[in-house]
């Protein structure tokens, strides 16, 4: 066994050199590789933050969508919480509507809860009609 | 009448195909005339799996009419032995050599290779890279197939450092990055080597996918990734001079393919030079693919490419596609620990620099997995990170047998 470790190979070299200089380049040549591209990864993150500025901060809910909330909670004595809605748009739309039946039922002197159960999109032709 | 006759038969290819010319003039019966007929048969395979099977049609075709013309006898179309020697006599490589040996002047010189970088880095778009630059560790990761072929290689003691480097370089699963090594390490072994790193660029979407089943979990497969962020215009161009500019000053073995590739990326982004960007891409990137694929072709002559040498390089090629596959993913899949599960490993495969075959693989086995998920954009990412990480592999191997 030891024989074949040392023999020649066909390259002129033993097996044991071959394979000392496959692991000197192997470990050589992933190392340069690794410290190439990480030091792309760096320069690419420090331009981005030149170019770009600093990474934005995660921000708060829009506004858009809090206003409305503002009504509901001040119907919220008198009205159930609205339903929660499984696109953001149609919670705002449900709590502006719950608010608007709200406000318009405290201006007739009724202070009592309500409940919307439902609610229908009406056509442009009837839009305005009472 | 009859000298005519006989003159003419004896100038026939078939004639040549069983008797050789020696140095002294005479004509001796050749034994090896059978070498020629197989790779005539294989030529007319390598046809059929380019327009049959459409497997990389593009350079397979060419390559195998190059194999085709080069081992019909008689026509004189390409000497390999002009180009073996140390120095290469470019006189008589004008003054003697047919057309194929004019052809691979761009091969023996690095032109075409370097060309072909031009073309893809001006199709290749960077912005999954520029938004994502972690994925410049995978596509450095995936080059282990580089080393590992090359160690197997040069462990057997068939091959020379040379030569085992060149072999290795399939793992880069770059075939003008593979050529450009291979012409300068090891010439003879340039048609084997090129027929190897196509062929299995052309298998990925068989060989990649058990690997990439093994090494990962479903839940795994089933990570979704966030959406990348846009990427302004000047940082894409930014991009392509900071590349250049830091492979130059750490690795100048490396900056003749990756300058090219980045050459060609800035003509595209820069948006004032569409006219050129269009020609790399198409006319020149059409030529040169022609000229290259089949001066590559015709270094397959039965007496190169004929040998156990041969049987040895497909199968370390091969092995080194798995092993670069394996370490793409090994690679993702400990950033995917390191991130917290943002990472999805099966992006790890297409770490091998074949665009964007590998990342379309990626994105199809993310979606056996969850048909909803969409990986192909994190993908290429890494995809375009395995080009960078191939071209600065060669340069290594170049800068230490060069």
């Amino acid at each position: 066994m030891m024989n074949l470790v040392y023999a020649l190979t066909a390259n002129g070299n033993t097996f044991v050199e071959n394979a000392k200089e496959a692991g000197t380049v192997s470990l050589l040549g992933m190392g340069a590789i690794f410290a190439v591209l990480a030091l792309m990864w760096l320069v690419i993150e420090i331009s981005h933050r030149m170019i770009v500025g600093p990474e934005p901060k995660k921000e708060p809910a829009p506004k858009t969508e809090k206003k409305p909330e503002k009504p509901a909670k001040r119907a919220k004595k008198n009205v159930p919480a609205a339903p929660a809605a499984p696109v953001a748009d149609n919670g705002a739309l449900i709590a502006a509507i719950t608010a608007a039946i709200s406000a318009a039922m405290a201006e007739d002197g009724y202070t009592g809860g309500f409940r919307v159960v439902s609610f229908k999109r009406a056509s442009d032709r009837r839009v305005g009609r009472r | 009448m009859v000298d005519s006759i006989l003159n003419f038969l004896e100038s026939t290819g078939i004639y040549k195909l069983f008797y050789e010319e020696q140095a002294d003039g005479s004509m001796v019966f050749n034994d090896l005339w059978w070498q020629s007929m197989i790779m005539l048969a294989l030529s007319c395979v390598l046809i059929y799996l380019a327009i049959g099977k459409q497997f990389e049609p593009l350079l397979l075709l060419p390559i195998a009419v190059g194999m085709l013309l080069t081992n019909l006898p008689g026509a004189g179309m390409f000497h390999l032995d002009f180009f073996i020697a140390e120095d290469v006599k470019y006189a008589q490589v004008l003054h003697d050599g047919g057309l194929l040996d004019l052809l691979y002047l761009g091969v023996k010189l690095g032109i075409y290779p370097c060309l072909i970088f031009i073309g893809i880095g001006a199709m290749t778009d960077f912005s999954p890279l520029i938004s994502n630059p972690k994925s410049l560790l995978i596509g450095a990761g995936a080059q282990l197939g580089v080393f590992a072929a090359f160690s197997f290689a040069l462990m057997t003691g068939q091959f020379t450092g040379n030569e085992a480097a060149a072999i290795g370089i399939i793992g880069g699963a770059d075939g003008p990055t593979a050529i450009l090594v291979t012409k300068t390490l090891a010439p003879p072994l340039l048609g084997a080597i090129a027929i190897a790193a196509y062929s299995y660029m052309a298998l990925i979407p068989i060989i990649q996918p058990p690997f990439m089943r093994f090494f990962t979990t479903e839940a795994e497969r089933k990570i979704r990734m966030t959406e990348l962020r846009k990427v302004s215009r000047l940082e894409k161009l930014v991009f392509p001079i900071m590349v250049t500019t830091v492979v130059g000053l750490i690795l100048p073995e490396a900056l003749t393919l990756v300058g090219c590739l980045m050459f060609g990326n800035l003509l595209n982004v820069c948006g004032v030079t569409e006219r050129l960007s269009k020609t790399v891409q198409n006319e020149l990137m059409n030529i040169v693919t022609v000229f290259l694929g089949i001066s590559v072709g015709a270094t397959a002559s039965a007496e190169n490419f004929l040998r156990l040498e041969t049987l040895l390089i497909i199968g370390l090629g091969l092995a080194a596609f798995c092993v670069s596959t394996c370490g793409g993913l090994i690679t993702a899949k400990i950033m995917c620990k390191l991130t917290g599960g943002k990472i999805n490993p099966l992006i790890g495969s297409a770490g091998v620099s074949a665009v964007p075959m590998a990342a379309r693989v990626a994105q199809k086995e993310g979606q056996k997995a969850d048909p909803g998920n969409f990986l192909l954009m994190h993908a290429m990412g890494p995809n375009v990170a395995g080009v960078i990480g191939s071209a600065v592999a060669a340069g290594v191997l170049l800068s230490y047998f060069g």
